[in-house]
């Protein structure tokens, strides 16, 4: 088990540098280049420009010494487009949000999702079963491209009592449609796996012995059966994080919301190199730690996964 | 510890680690509330103006793409650098240029020194008078190639300018700026040059920078909210980057001060088609219309409030007329004659941009209206016919490059269905979003053969020389390569650069224009750019300076 | 390790229980699953109304009508016309053809490739293994629509390098244009296959016929095709009802993100993008394409459900 841990937390930073080197090549090797002029600019201007970024040295030399400058400094140096600001620092003002905006959804998602899958459990076959089941079906299918534009058409549009878009804090009536276009897909996950999971659990001998006592349902549901029934969901939870961080791009960039997804996204598009590395750095570490707590959790949780 | 215990243990930590991830994003978010200008609009909430004492306009732009340094100020920036800054002298729509920084200027006879003579009542925003000392700063650390800055080209009339700016010389004593003393300044040119002083009126980097405060700060931090200091009828009061800016009078503004107290701009990502659904929620005074909501706006109750301006855009089709089809002027001329520019003006982009038979855009000196290529539809098949291609047959494959963007998108589609419609003829399209567009340029600019290209050009200064000499250029190798190759033509332009006579100069112009369009039809003007925008009631004097797509609000008056 | 597949609830952290039941049983079992059975009648129909609609419903999808511009469905228009006066139906049926044929030929490429890596990593040396997993892992650990959004603009770019072999350019214009799209799912959608048959591989390997075929001396790649590759169907059934769908996700947001099909070709992604801009005007423009989307994936997912039941009874409850 330790060694299990140790390897894998030394993989991180493999894991880091592989996807910093992965990135690094692909963004350099899309077509364009970062500057628009309108108008003709002189050529002097463009090579001042590219020796300024060091865009005129060899791919390996940036390389090495972008990567020498996140190691030491934390510094993913100037971007081309936004003003020449700092990544490091445009991260560090779009990530709160959507960290913000990705904690509020799970949070909303596993609340939901729990009281559904529980209820769907224990009205096993019946209509409530069905409908909460073709809800989540519902819930898993509908891309956020598709609910977000949706959800500001009937309560922003048809019904005006939402803003369409823009960024006002978490606490504010403009996070509620973002919140909820992001927690739809993850809600659905959590709703099936606690379903099933309630499912598995009823069936154990301790459940039934605690009905068979006559202990209401109620206190039977949340003392045994919830308890142990979480179980599962939790160790899913690399799955729906790392969902809702993909789901971030679309929704940020539908709903106007200055976060991580609309960073990356308007960087992809103006090809501002420095920008789509951090975003692509920070979301690749993102994505790896919390696959890694999960799994260290899940693996401490229930001895019965064995692991190599 | 049992399994049952370990698991809860487990529950807990995972809820531990999303509870750390709410922790400091909450806060942040809060602070991120607080300066917006949905929620700052005066002290007695955010549907009235005025409310309080303070006159607040709320408007909305994104965030700059370039440093708000005069220095550095590009079509990224300069929609909100116009507000803060001015230099020597200002220059009205038909290119007309008059003293502002400056009181006066002589010329030299041979026109190639030009002496400034400051307007001493002219301060920084912290009450330091603006020397020549602060444009002579502009200019030669402009030109530093240290800099790197995206404008200097506009530099490049000013001696040993560009040999500076390319590294060639070093010392930049060498470049033809002097200061003579605290209000003169004297700046000498490679050549003579008719539009030097039209430069000198709309170029940013001929404003002042405020060297006592640059020199203070790394590299762009003298251009945040607490630092900044202006020359111009605002200051920065408050800046959150992407989110929001709130401009307020500069207190030592020489002229007349705005009669707006706090202008509340909203940084979106996207101000055109974000700034409506604002603007309809009342959260804002000033919004651009996008293409698709325009004919709801026209129909809705807010049609009162739309207005338009013009920019001054070219949008149209380049083809490439060194190889067949489009080395033929008859096919060129059919592809001409085949659009109806009237129906994609109204029909398809309503209003959004003005139907255009001519190169050099509406809004721009030199503009001539009666610039077009006269026929029909009929004429057109008839041209193809005459071409060697009746009803399209036998006409090659042939492809348009396409930028992605809504109003590229839709105008390029149409066309190509009328092309298709009148003569008969399948083009292909090809959609490159912006990047690999600017790419295929490149490529087109060192030599590439293409097809056809449906592209925009938009002056950043009210001068005809930039349609002709710069984008069609001598023998079709222009910004936007043509390969036509043409003596008579390459001759007009080159006196047209040269000419020093306003009226003459426009003359010869006029005469370029009809050569290009009526007789050898080298491009497929098609429209150019109108702005719609709405105006909250009781708001008037929004303007809109040469060559930007945002207004400047020093003459923004409200009337209840 | 938790996989970032995220469509259903599909096992994909315990091995998969294969039941080599007969393909009657499987099929005896599939109807008995009932919303399994309308989602795969409601497919047929999409299928049917994507491939064979555009042969009944004669319109040029490109054609562009001036003078019925955002139009309300109507005779003429059964479902309206977009912002260019274009007809909204036979570019549903046209983005739907793109859609789907997308997310196949690029599912089909990833279980080919997918199914071959998985092999060799599960069956051949270590240092394959290790190198294969690594690569996986590299892959999966940035989230996929980032990886394609960094992927298609390097790939349309390779398309008009002068390096790219006549034949990607001719698949490209044959496909119009939607090879690159196609090459860039399957590039991110293979390592999951491969992770699957790889965990098939490493339990099968274990089991007494592949033993004893060692034990005689059959050359491993022989084992491979002729023992292994033979008990991967059933998983390989499940990768797919998987991948399907995610690939139909996958083209529509890129395509969505204006990053994927060019115009006047239409993908479901594009239109329901085209839509956005125009939806308070025209909000059956956004519709349309949005609820054609829906429904399919919706279907697809059902149907994995289904399929997943009949091939592995006991994970059903």
């Amino acid at each position: 088990m330790r060694g299990y841990v140790t390897r894998r937390v030394l993989a991180l930073p493999l894991i880091v540098i592989a996807v910093y080197t992965l990135v690094f090549f692909l963004a350099r090797s899309s077509p364009g280049g970062p500057w628009d002029p309108n108008l003709p600019v002189p050529q002097s201007v463009i090579e001042n420009l590219r020796a300024h970024y060091h865009a005129d040295e060899p791919l390996i030399v940036q390389y090495w010494e972008l990567a020498k400058n996140i190691v030491l400094e934390g510094d993913l140096g100037p971007s081309y487009l936004a003003m020449r600001r700092n990544v490091s620092t445009m991260i560090a003002e779009a990530l709160p949000i959507s960290l913000a905006l990705g904690a509020a959804s799970v949070g909303l998602a596993l609340i939901v999702g729990v009281a559904l899958g529980v209820i769907a459990a224990m009205r096993r076959n019946t209509s409530v079963d069905y409908a909460s089941m073709g809800l989540v079906m519902f819930g898993i299918s509908v891309p956020p491209y598709v609910i977000t534009p949706v959800l500001v058409l009937v309560f922003a549009i048809w019904l005006p009592w939402l803003p369409s878009q823009g960024w006002t804090g978490l606490f504010s009536k403009a996070a509620i449609i973002p919140v909820i276009a992001l927690a739809l897909g993850p809600a659905a996950t959590v709703a099936r796996y606690a379903r099933n999971s309630v499912l598995d659990v009823i069936r154990l001998d301790y459940v039934r012995t605690a009905e068979a006592k006559g202990l209401p349902p109620r206190v039977v549901i949340t003392r045994h059966v919830l308890r142990n029934a979480l179980i599962p969901i939790i160790t899913v939870a690399g799955l729906y994080i790392t969902r809702t961080l993909t789901h971030t791009f679309y929704v940020e960039y539908i709903y106007g919301i200055p976060g991580m997804g609309r960073l990356g996204v308007d960087a992809v598009f103006g090809r501002d190199y420095p920008v789509i590395l951090g975003v692509s750095l920070v979301v690749a570490i993102l994505v790896a730690v919390t696959n890694l707590l999960v799994d260290l959790t899940y693996a401490w949780a229930d001895p019965r996964v064995r692991l190599r | 510890m049992s399994i049952k215990a370990r698991r809860l243990m487990a529950a807990l930590v995972i809820m531990a680690v999303v509870a750390a991830a709410c922790g400091p994003a909450t806060s942040s978010s809060t602070t991120g509330d607080g300066p917006g200008p949905a929620t700052t609009a005066g002290e007695g909430g955010t549907t009235t103006p005025d409310s309080g004492d303070a006159v607040i306009f709320r408007s909305a732009w994104h965030e700059p793409t370039q440093p708000l340094d005069p220095r550095q100020v590009t079509s990224g920036s300069g929609e909100i650098a116009a507000s803060l800054f001015e230099g020597l002298a200002v220059a009205d729509a038909e290119g007309n240029v008059t003293p502002h920084g400056a009181t006066e200027w002589e010329v030299s006879d041979d026109g190639l020194v030009y002496t400034f003579h400051l307007n001493q009542d002219v301060l920084w925003s912290d009450g330091t008078p603006v020397t020549a000392g602060d444009y002579e700063f502009s200019i030669k650390s402009g030109l530093d190639p240290a800099l790197a800055s995206p404008t200097s080209g506009n530099l490049y009339a000013i001696k040993n300018a560009e040999a500076f700016n390319s590294g060639e010389i070093t010392d930049p004593d060498e470049v033809g700026v002097r200061v003579i003393d605290d209000y003169t300044l004297e700046v000498t040119l490679e050549a003579p040059s008719p539009v030097f002083l039209l430069t000198v009126a709309t170029a940013a980097p001929f404003w002042p920078t405020p060297r006592h405060v640059v020199e203070q700060f790394e590299e762009y931090e003298w251009t945040e909210a607490e630092n900044i200091v202006t020359n111009g009828p605002f200051t920065l009061a408050e800046w959150t980057h992407e989110d929001s800016m709130v401009l307020v009078p500069n207190p030592e503004y020489w002229g007349p001060e705005p009669e707006v107290d706090e202008v509340h701009i909203r940084l979106l990502a996207d101000p055109t088609s974000q700034g409506l659904p604002a603007f309809e929620a009342n959260e804002l005074d000033y919004a651009l219309v996008p293409p698709g909501d325009l004919e709801r706006v026209q129909n809705g109750e807010l049609a009162d409030l739309l207005e338009f301006t013009q920019v001054q855009r070219f949008y149209g089709v380049y083809m490439d007329t060194g190889h067949p089809p489009f080395d033929d002027v008859r096919v060129r001329q059919a592809f001409y004659l085949a659009i109806d520019r009237e129906a994609i003006a109204n029909g398809v982009l309503h209003g959004l941009v003005t139907p255009a038979w001519w190169n050099i855009p509406h809004g721009v000196p030199g503009h001539a209206p009666d610039v077009r290529l006269e026929g029909t539809a009929e004429d057109a098949q008839q041209l193809l016919a005459d071409a060697g291609y009746p009803d399209g047959e036998g006409f090659p494959a042939q492809t348009m490059i396409v930028r992605t963007n809504e109003v590229e998108e839709l105008q390029a589609q149409a066309i190509q269905a009328q092309w298709s419609e009148v003569l008969g003829v399948e083009i292909e399209m090809q959609f490159l979003e912006p990047q690999a567009f600017r790419e295929f340029q490149n490529g087109m600019r060192s030599g590439n053969d293409y097809d056809l290209i449906h592209l925009s050009a938009t002056a950043d200064a009210p001068d005809p020389s930039i349609y002709h000499n710069l984008v069609i250029g001598t023998d079709g190798e222009g910004y936007f390569p043509t390969r036509f190759v043409d003596p008579e033509y390459t001759a007009l332009i080159e006196a047209g650069a040269a000419e020093q006579d306003p009226d003459a100069r426009l003359d010869i112009y006029h005469q370029a224009e009809e050569l290009l369009i009526e007789t050898h039809t080298v491009i497929i003007p098609v429209s150019n750019e109108n702005l719609a925008y709405l105006l909250r009631d009781g708001w008037t004097g929004l303007e809109f300076p040469f060559g930007l797509r945002g207004p400047v609000y020093d003459q923004l008056t409200f009337s209840g | 390790m938790t996989d970032t597949i995220d469509v259903t609830t599909a096992p994909v952290d315990r091995p998969l229980r294969v039941d080599l039941a007969p393909r009657q049983m499987l099929w005896r079992r599939f109807r008995r699953h009932k919303a399994g059975m309308v989602a795969l009648i409601v497919m047929t129909v999409l299928v049917l109304f994507a491939v064979f609609g555009p042969l009944l419903w004669q319109v040029d999808y490109a054609l562009t009508d001036f003078n019925a511009i955002g139009e309300s469905p109507s005779a003429d228009h059964p479902l309206g016309t977009d912002s260019l006066g274009r007809d909204i139906l036979i570019r549903l049926m046209i983005g739907g053809r793109v859609s789907l044929s997308v997310a196949l030929i690029s599912q089909i490429l990833a279980i080919a490739f997918g199914t071959l890596l998985g092999l060799i990593a599960g069956y051949t040396n270590k240092h394959a293994d290790t190198w294969i997993m690594r690569v996986i892992d590299v892959i999966m650990a940035i989230p996929d629509l980032l990886l394609l959004i960094l992927l298609i603009p390097v790939l349309s770019g390779a398309l008009e390098s002068s390096w790219t072999p006549a034949w990607a350019v001719t698949l490209n214009d044959i496909s119009l244009g939607t090879f690159g799209l196609v090459v860039g799912i399957f590039l991110i959608t293979w390592t999951f296959v491969a992770r699957l048959v790889r965990g098939q591989v490493l339990t099968l390997r274990e089991m007494e016929f592949v033993e004893s075929a060692v034990n005689i001396g059959v050359p491993r790649p022989l084992i491979m095709y002729r023992h292994l590759l033979p008990n991967l169907s059933t998983i390989l059934v499940v990768a797919a009802t998987l991948g399907v769908p995610r690939g139909v996700l996958l083209e529509a947001g890129i395509s969505f993100l204006g990053l994927g099909v060019s115009p006047p070709l239409p993908s479901w992604g594009t239109m329901i993008s085209d839509g956005l801009s125009v939806m308070r005007s025209e909000p059956h423009i956004l519709l349309a394409p949005a609820i054609v989307l829906s429904i399919t994936v919706l279907c697809l997912n059902l149907l994995g459900d289904a399929i997943r039941d009949a091939v592995d009874p006991r994970s059903s409850t």
